[in-house]
């Protein structure tokens, strides 16, 4: 069983804190992603867990066993490194094949696991090449080969996409997910791609200067940010946030206070959710600027009457007078409301 | 690239290349020439270029009555043990180095490498009496041994820049696989070092079997001098006499670092070049 | 750490020892007669400073350096510059020119003499040949004659090392800059002086100490070929060390005229170590 414990670590370079106090549990065969923007913690996080470096504080448990006195190979995790870091010297056999050896498993038994491997990720023919005769989707597979190959209860992804073109990333999204089925065993996938993230986890963790933001599902990251950090985060374009003081018309229609006695401050709405006119119940003077076309929809670019940036996606083709003064809209419901500190408040 | 679109430039050009070109190679067709010569022909007064009778007397005069064998024999042996031991000490001082962090590591390292500005003239002066009184003196092993100081701090540099560059990731993926650190030295390290430990191989033989200073001062006996000294005192006192063997001699003595220098000269210039520029 | 180890024991007995106790022989009397060292604390730098052969040493090392390392340096960087272009058989000249490099220093000496020889050497032939001179001038027996011989033979041993580390730096130039210069309407000459120049500077730095240190270093080509004469006209400080103590055996002045030797190296060497260990 490898239920994933992360509890109270905390880790220091020098006199920066890193990681600042984080508690994540990862069931077994949960598909976990550690989500945020660079250099906020989620590798760092990652290498403790899978051994490289040290804990300043706290306790990773596998399946209720820590294991922070444990060496990395013991631990039972296989980890895929964002440069691959296969041995340009060793046959793709040889990668995959190495952990066995040094742990001496006989050789019949290593090829068979091996092929095995290899037959999962559709890399067979590519056996006996060496890493720099490969593409850089066939390399990302003998990475993840030499990870299945030792039959790990706990995957450790480090972005490991993020050296590969865009369709082929898409590609691998897919097969990654389908791995992950095929495999039941934990993922933990550290990336800062929110579209990898949304796509295959079945959590998200935000991360950000150290800290968690939000643990949820993709879904409920998405409709229920827990801040605005993560709102603004997550979804792209991203949310527009308007503070309530500029717009008094907007804080009459909307509750002065909410159940838990939180005060709205800043309110803040989806681009697909604002309509280009006075349709909806909360209305808003704006100008758009420029408009510019992603085949399946349209985003137009502007401000509002208070001067805050206004980002509108349509799919509809507008009659918009660029540079004319109109009137946008959007539905209460759609509204995400966040009090002085950014914490979602909910109706 | 510069642009060399005009004729009167692509002249230019043409006439620069060919003043180097013949600066740096006509001293070695001189020797070569001569030494294919008579000696009646060495000697005009209006030099020919290209010899008029070529002979190969000079060189079986410098093989058979000369000791150049046993000076070759010598180098060969003293270079290459030289060359290995340099090879193998730096490669582990640079991997410590440059993937170890350890008390001290910056300061040791910067000792290390300020050795080569120590002036070899001075060190001779109190290793001379040092290797008389540990019985290394006129040994070849002695010789070895001095001779570190030539190429072993270029070389723990060299290699540790090339280690440095080594990404730290592929370590931690041999970690992860359950590589101990001998193993990862011994699979990993050493042979993505390949290339750089072939050029600190040659560099340090280069070193060893060009000297002249180290082996004229620390082997006193002919049966164990090396090719520096060994020519330089065969020739010295006859050399107005017999250019022809001379230049026969400086022939066969240049062969073993040509050769070793044809086959593996894309790591040398390469490899010594990489640490300096960047 | 255990892995710097071994190389650290060899280090300490072969390089580290000996040099301290040289440079504390300085202050002890040490001749064969002697060999006994008796301190005599700063008497031989007192000598040193006294002696005008001493000054003359300096500044025969002085010139000799300078001379020698600035036109290393200037024939390496030209020679890089036109290696650094497409031509045929770039290869071929490239490898075969860089011969001088890995000769051993007693044949390159040998060249040079032979070239140099005042009977039957090429040079005066080629100068006769041509009506510069009608009397065969016998080079390394006039003090300026075998000056410019131990200079010319550093210098053409020393161009191809400069010039493969100069065009390393050249091929980091990268050839967009170049070509912006051109589309600025850039000649060559131009191109050199406000592109390549400042882009390659801190590598002609490092090449030039470099071979500074080297050239205060050199010692096997001046003793194969003039023993530091003819009338110590090329008695750098390297030779003076070896012959006041292999030949004179006078150990305690030559360790004085070592330190002394040290500290010029030392400036070189700041300069050369200092670019070294930012980036370590």
């Amino acid at each position: 069983m490898a239920r994933v414990e992360i509890k109270n670590v905390t880790k220091s370079f020098g006199a920066t804190e890193v990681l600042k106090g984080l508690d994540i549990d990862i069931s077994h065969g949960e598909f976990v992603a550690l989500l945020g923007a660079s250099g906020c913690g989620k590798s760092t996080l990652l290498r403790c867990i899978a051994g490289l470096e040290d804990l300043g504080g706290g306790d990773i448990r596998f399946g209720n066993k820590s294991v922070i006195n444990i060496a990395p190979s013991k631990r039972g995790a296989a980890m895929v490194f964002q440069s691959y870091a296969l041995y340009p010297h060793k046959t793709v056999a040889e990668n995959m094949g190495f952990a066995l050896r040094i742990d001496g498993t006989p050789k019949p038994e290593i090829e068979r696991k091996v092929g095995e491997a290899a037959k999962i990720l559709g890399i067979t023919p590519l056996l006996n090449k060496r890493p720099r005769q490969l593409s850089g989707g066939q390399r990302q597979r003998v990475a993840i080969g030499r990870a299945i190959v030792r039959a790990p209860e706990v995957f450790l992804f480090d972005e490991p996409l993020s050296n590969l073109d865009a369709e082929l990333r898409a590609r691998m999204r897919v097969e990654l997910t389908r791995l992950h089925r095929r495999l039941d065993a934990t993922m933990i996938y550290v990336t800062h791609d929110q579209v990898e993230a949304m796509t295959m986890a079945d959590r998200i963790v935000v991360m950000e200067g150290g800290h968690i933001q939000q643990i949820g599902t993709p879904d409920d990251v998405y409709a229920r940010p827990a801040n605005i950090y993560v709102a603004q985060f997550i979804g792209t374009p991203k949310m527009n946030v308007f503070k309530l003081s500029s717009y008094l018309h907007l804080q009459k229609q909307l509750p002065s206070a909410v159940a838990n006695g939180g005060i709205p401050h800043t309110i803040g709405i989806r681009p697909e959710d604002i309509r280009e006119d006075a349709s909806g119940a909360l209305k808003i003077g704006a100008t758009l600027e420029l408009s510019e076309s992603l085949g399946r929809e349209r985003l137009y670019h502007g401000s509002t009457v208070a001067g805050d940036e206004l980002t509108i996606a349509s799919h509809k083709e507008m009659s918009l007078q660029v540079g004319q003064p109109t009137t946008v809209s959007f539905n209460r419901g759609q509204v995400h409301m966040f009090d002085e500190k950014g914490i979602r408040l909910d109706f | 690239m510069l642009p060399v679109q005009h004729r009167h430039e692509t002249w230019v050009f043409r006439g620069l290349l060919t003043i180097f070109v013949f600066f740096l190679l006509m001293p070695i067709l001189w020797m070569l020439s001569t030494s294919f010569k008579a000696p009646e022909e060495v000697f005009l007064k209006v030099p020919t270029i290209i010899p008029e009778e070529p002979t190969l007397r000079n060189y079986m005069r410098a093989l058979t009555e000369t000791r150049i064998l046993t000076y070759l024999y010598n180098g060969l042996i003293v270079s290459m043990t030289n060359a290995a031991l340099t090879t193998v000490l730096a490669a582990l001082a640079a991997y410590g180095f440059a993937k170890f962090r350890f008390k001290g590591r910056k300061s040791l390292m910067f000792l290390m490498i300020s050795a080569q500005m120590f002036p070899y003239a001075v060190l001779l002066i109190s290793l001379y009496p040092f290797m008389q009184r540990t019985g290394l003196f006129d040994t070849r092993s002695g010789l070895i041994l001095a001779y570190l100081v030539f190429a072993m701090p270029a070389s723990i540099y060299i290699l540790f820049s090339y280690i440095v560059n080594l990404p730290d990731e592929l370590i931690e993926a041999a970690r992860m696989d359950g590589a101990d650190e001998w193993l990862i030295l011994r699979e990993l390290i050493l042979p993505l070092l390949t290339p750089g430990l072939i050029t600190v191989f040659l560099y340090s033989f280069m070193w060893s079997w060009n000297d002249l200073l180290y082996s004229l001062t620390l082997i006193s006996s002919e049966t164990k001098r090396t090719v520096g000294p060994g020519l330089l005192l065969t020739f010295l006192g006859e050399m107005e006499q017999d250019w022809g063997a001379a230049m026969a001699g400086s022939v066969i003595v240049s062969l073993p670092i040509i050769l070793a220098f044809t086959f593996l000269q894309r790591f040398f210039v390469q490899g010594l070049t990489a640490g300096a520029v960047k | 750490m255990a892995l710097t180890l071994p190389a650290l024991c060899l280090f300490v007995l072969f390089i580290f020892y000996p040099f301290l106790r040289s440079f504390g022989l300085a202050f002890f009397e040490s001749t064969l007669f002697n060999p006994d060292p008796v301190w005599v604390g700063l008497q031989n730098f007192h000598d040193l400073i006294q002696d005008p052969t001493f000054h003359r040493t300096w500044t025969t090392t002085l010139i000799y350096v300078l001379v020698t390392t600035l036109l290393t340096v200037m024939l390496g960087f030209f020679w890089a510059l036109i290696l650094n272009q497409a031509f045929t058989g770039r290869t071929i000249v490239r490898t075969v020119t860089i011969l001088p490099w890995i000769l051993p220093s007693t044949v390159t000496a040998f060249l040079w003499a032979w070239i140099f020889n005042g009977q039957f050497g090429l040079l005066n032939a080629v100068l006769k040949g041509a009506g510069v001179i009608d009397q065969a001038i016998i080079w390394l027996a006039t003090p300026s004659g075998a000056f410019v011989a131990v200079v010319i033979a550093k210098v053409w041993l020393s161009t191809p090392v400069a010039m493969s580390f100069i065009l390393a730096g050249l091929q980091s130039v990268s050839s967009e800059e170049v070509d912006a210069a051109m589309m600025d309407g850039c000649g060559a000459g131009s191109i050199i002086r406000h592109v390549i120049v400042p882009h390659i500077f801190p590598t002609l730095v490092i090449v030039f100490v470099l071979q500074a240190m080297a050239n205060l270093q050199q010692i096997d080509t001046i003793l194969a070929m003039t023993r530091g004469g003819p009338a110590r006209a090329t008695t750098v400080l390297s030779i003076e060390v070896y012959q006041k103590a292999f030949q004179e055996w006078n150990m305690g002045l030559a360790s004085a005229i070592g330190v002394a030797w040290f500290f010029t190296i030392a400036i070189p060497a700041a300069v050369y170590l200092h670019s070294v260990f930012k980036r370590v």
